[in-house]
Parts: structure tokens; C-alpha cells; sequence
């Protein structure tokens, strides 16, 4: 029964997700199938996740996934109904050459044994700690984090809740916390990073085979596919990661594009960011300044920045006052950033760059992958087409 | 000469990809070892993993929970660990996110220097000693498992 349930939320979770991403990709004229299961999942489990958070400010228990999900039922209903009236049509890729096929062949494979191994890994040290043990506070409060929590900094109460509130909302379904049936959420994320791969680089280069053969690489990264921090531990970072992967091909596409279309999905999912992980508001920032680089090529940039902006500033002001309301003791882990504290510290950059260096040819945790990109990037420095995102 | 390039350039292309998915598979093999493998099903099957991976025993957060159970309730508990020792304060976190709703409280000590006050803390009902060796001879000591004892302040209810 809990797997009917579990399989239910899941479904009214995407099709929320759905209803989100359809007007934004319709608008464009063609949507990529992949592009759009893949956004659905992000998009629905960002729904969730807020939908939970702002509507456990009022309501609680039954009460609230009920509001929750009808609310999600309802979007998919409008955004379906949006993108038929816009009058979009499914861009299904045609004309398969065999490598390009042989490439599917073994993505699917990779996905039958990325299922396997999901099946049998235990959620990791974080995993549980950081972000289950509160879908269980949550749960277990109704839908919202008691009183106490907030004033015991061991629990990091600052830490967003994209993929507590997210497992909350299963276990409200299920009826009780179940860390069997919760990494069900694990996988279909793995699933959406190769789908994003296999868009954002086909869409770069022009070249379907290039797009598949980047995503099946995805598989034969160790950090990703096993140990603390892979994609089944239940650490938020490789949530964060597909995220950003989200938001650079839509950025990238934005800054290809000659049309005049706002960068909506964009900004949805760089705004998402600080909401799945704290370090996720500095990839915002970076993804700003990109994205004001890109708007301002184009004509009348100040409503394209506002636009890009707005999610961001509204995710983490909001999350702040929500803090701040809390009386949240302060974090434990990181002292506040300071000049003096940066001028205090400065003997401790020449260690940590080696430590970088160090990391970087880690074969165990991320075989060959930071050694080629270092290559690569080295390589269009020489070209001196580093920002550009016209060459190929 | 352009079929030959062509050719040349798939070549590459295979190797490359050959040599990425061999050092990945070494890779993936290696740090498998780091996580525990799920034994079972069910709402704590996870924590159940990494407590076993920790203290080699199977089905720990029931064991912590009936052990604790006998202890007053309303009570708070301490957890104690080893300083300087990441694995054991990772430890005692889930021994003490397995215990919740109940009131927990976590503290590195030196091992071999107890502090006298810590068997007389006010509103404390028992202390959990987690990698640690507790004192000898001690009334109210009981093995939860290799690795994890609890100390009873208060007398069975």
C-alpha cells in the first residue's frame, strides 16, 4: 500500500511540475519531451516543498497535503490547457542514425543498473541527519517544524527544506515515515540530470549523438553514482546539482537565442537553488551576473534582469524573515564572512588551493571527469572563446 | 582521406569514452565500501544500515529505542563521545536522531576523564556512552551493543 501511495504523490508532484514548466516551454513553440520530464520533476518538487512550507504557516495534517495537492492538480490542468492554447507542438526527435541508437541502448542500461544500485544503498550520514530526521519533524507536526527546533543549532535549522518538505510530503501520503519507500525520490532525479545532459548538449553542439553520449557519461562518475553524496545518500547536493545543470542550459539557450523570449525558466530555476541548499545562493550569484552579461546583448535588459532576479531575492528574503520570525540560533558551522576574518585566514589559501588540486585528480571520487574539463577549459583559454557561447 | 579522419576521430572518441567508464567503474567500486548496503525494509531501515556499518550489529535503532524506554521518561539523555573522533560524533547524531521525540544532548569528552558532575546533571535520566569505555563497577550499566552503553541515573520507574 505504501508503494501505491508513495507512486500517487509522485505523480501528483510531476504533474504538478508539468503544469509549472509547460507555458514557459510552450512559449517557445517547440517542446523537447525530454527537456519537459526533466523540468516537471525539478519543478514539481519545488512545488512541494514550498507549497508545504507556506501552507504549514496556516493549515496542518490532512488539511494541508489536501491543499497541496489539489493545488498541484490545479496547475496541471492550467498548464496544460495554457499550452494547448499557444498552440505548441511536441518536438520528438526523429531520424535516429545507429550510434545515435546504440548511445540509447546504453543509457538504458545505465539506468537499469543506476535502479539496481538505488535499490540496495542505504541513505548515507547526512542524508539521514540533515534532511530525513526533519521530514520526520516535519511529518510528525503536521506539516510544519516545531518550536524547538529552531533554537537547537546541532539540527541546522537554517538549512532550506526543499528535500525535507519533499519527503515530508511522502510520508504524508504513506501515512508514517518509511526510509525504504522515501528513497524513491532519488533515481527519478538521477533520471532528469541525464535528461538535461542530453538536451543542453545536443541543443550546444548541434549534435544528438554528442547530447547522448554526455548524458551516458554522467553514469562513470563515482562521486555521483556511490559513497556519501551520490545521488542515492539523500544529500541535497546532487539535488543542487541537476538544478544548476537546469538553469546553465537555460541560460545558455537564452544567450543562443535571438528571439525575444524572457528567460523564465531560468530564472525558476536559479532562484531555486538557495531553497535546496545554502551554498545553492552562491551559485545564484554566479548565475546572475552571467545571465546580466547575456541580457544586457540584447536590447532593453533592465525588465529581462528584474525578471531573472526576482526568484532568488524573493526565495531567500522570505526564508529569511521566516528565520528571523523563528528567533533561529545562529549556525554553528561557518563564521559569519568578515574582511578581517578573510585577512585573518589569508595564510590558509595556499593549503586549500593544494587541496583543490588534490581533489581534482581524485580518481575514486570523480574519475577522469575534472581532468578532461580542466583540459577543455584550458583549451578554449587558448582560443580565447571562453565566454562566448556562439562557438561550438 | 576525409573516411580515414573520420574514422581517426571515432577511434578516439571510443577511447576516450572506454578510459572514462573504466576509471569510473574503479572508482564507483571503491567507494561503494562507504556506504552500507540496506538490510531489510521498513521506517528505519536506513539508520538500521548505518548503525550497523558503525557497531556491526543489525536492527539498532529498535535496540537503542527498548533500552531507552526503560529509562524515566521526560528525562533528557546525554550522549557521550570520544573528542577529536568525527566517526563516533556521526555516531552518536543518529543514536541520538533514533531516540527522538525524547530529549538528547550530545558532548565530546576525553576518554579516561570523565567529570565527576556528569553522573548528577539535574533532569538528566541516563548517560549513553558511545565508543566509549564507561567507568567499572558501575550500578546500573547496561550493553545496548559492541560499542554502546547506557548508564541509568534514576532508578527503574
Amino acid at each position: 500500500m505504501n508503494g501505491v501511495m508513495a507512486i500517487a504523490s509522485l505523480l501528483v508532484m510531476s504533474g504538478a511540475g508539468l503544469g509549472i514548466v509547460l507555458p514557459p516551454l510552450a512559449g517557445r513553440g517547440r517542446i523537447s519531451p525530454p527537456e519537459a520530464v526533466a523540468l516537471s520533476w525539478i519543478a514539481g518538487m519545488a512545488y512541494v516543498s514550498l507549497g508545504m512550507w507556506a501552507g504549514g504557516l496556516v493549515l496542518h495534517g490532512a488539511w494541508l497535503t489536501g491543499m497541496v495537492a489539489a493545488g498541484g492538480v490545479t496547475l496541471f490542468i492550467t498548464g496544460l490547457r495554457t499550452a494547448r492554447k499557444a498552440g505548441a507542438g511536441l518536438a520528438w526527435p526523429r531520424d535516429w542514425t545507429g550510434v545515435e541508437l546504440a548511445l540509447c541502448g546504453v543509457a538504458a542500461a545505465e539506468i537499469a543498473a543506476m535502479l539496481w544500485m538505488a535499490c540496495g544503498s542505504s541513505m548515507a550520514w547526512d542524508g539521514l541527519l540533515a534532511w530525513e530526521f526533519k521530514a520526520r519533524m516535519v511529518y510528525f507536526h503536521g506539516g510544519h517544524l516545531p518550536a524547538d527546533y529552531f533554537a537547537n543549532a546541532e539540527w541546522h535549522p537554517d538549512y532550506p527544506l526543499f528535500l525535507s518538505n519533499t519527503e515530508a510530503w511522502l510520508y504524508s501520503w504513506m501515512g508514517g515515515p518509511d526510509q525504504f519507500m522515501v528513497r524513491i525520490l532519488f533515481p527519478p532525479m538521477f533520471a532528469a540530470g541525464m535528461l538535461l545532459l542530453y538536451t543542453g548538449c545536443s541543443r550546444l553542439t548541434g549534435n544528438r549523438a554528442t547530447g547522448l553520449a554526455g548524458a551516458c557519461l554522467l553514469f562513470f562518475v563515482p562521486g555521483i553514482m556511490a559513497g556519501p553524496g551520490s545521488f542515492n545518500s539523500g544529500y541535497a547536493d546532487f539535488s543542487m546539482s541537476v538544478v544548476y545543470l537546469a538553469a546553465v542550459a537555460q541560460l545558455l539557450a537564452f544567450a543562443r537565442d535571438k528571439g525575444g523570449g524572457l528567460p523564465v525558466i531560468f530564472a525558476f530555476a536559479a532562484g531555486l537553488l538557495p531553497w535546496v541548499k545554502r551554498d545553492g545562493a552562491i551559485l545564484w550569484g554566479f548565475l546572475m551576473v552571467a545571465g546580466c552579461v547575456a541580457a544586457a546583448r540584447r536590447g532593453r535588459p533592465w525588465r529581462t534582469i528584474a525578471m531573472m532576479v526576482a526568484p532568488g531575492l524573493v526565495v531567500m528574503g522570505s526564508w529569511a524573515v521566516y528565520l528571523a520570525a523563528m528567533h533561529t540560533e545562529k549556525n554553528i558551522d561557518f563564521l559569519p564572512v568578515s574582511f578581517a576574518l578573510l585577512q585573518k585566514n589569508i595564510g590558509r589559501a595556499l593549503p586549500l588551493c593544494m587541496r583543490l588540486g588534490h581533489e581534482l585528480v581524485n580518481y575514486a571520487r570523480w574519475g577522469l571527469t575534472w581532468r578532461i574539463s580542466r583540459r577543455r577549459s584550458a583549451g578554449r583559454w587558448r582560443r580565447g572563446c571562453c565566454f562566448s557561447w556562439r562557438d561550438r | 582521406m576525409q573516411n580515414t579522419k573520420t574514422l581517426l576521430h571515432g577511434a578516439v572518441a571510443v577511447l576516450f569514452v572506454a578510459a572514462f567508464a573504466v576509471a569510473g567503474v574503479r572508482g564507483i567500486a571503491i567507494r561503494q565500501k562507504a556506504v552500507p548496503r540496506i538490510d531489510g525494509t521498513g521506517a528505519d531501515c536506513c539508520t538500521d544500515a548505518v548503525l550497523k556499518l558503525h557497531f556491526g550489529v543489525p536492527r539498532g535503532t529498535r535496540l537503542i529505542t527498548s533500552h531507552a524506554d526503560a529509562l524515566p521518561h521526560g528525562k533528557a539523555l546525554v550522549i557521550l563521545y570520544p573528542a577529536n573522533d568525527q566517526d563516533a560524533y556521526l555516531a552518536s547524531q543518529v543514536v541520538g536522531s533514533a531516540l527522538w521525540p525524547r530529549a538528547v544532548l550530545a558532548s565530546p569528552v576525553e576518554p579516561g576523564a570523565l567529570p565527576r558532575g556528569l553522573f548528577s546533571i539535574p533532569g538528566v535520566g541516563g548517560l549513553i556512552f558511545c565508543d566509549l569505555s564507561p567507568p567499572k563497577n558501575l550500578p546500573g550499566l547496561e550493553t545496548v551493543m559492541p560499542g554502546l552503553t547506557l548508564l541509568r541515573l534514576e532508578p527503574k520507574p
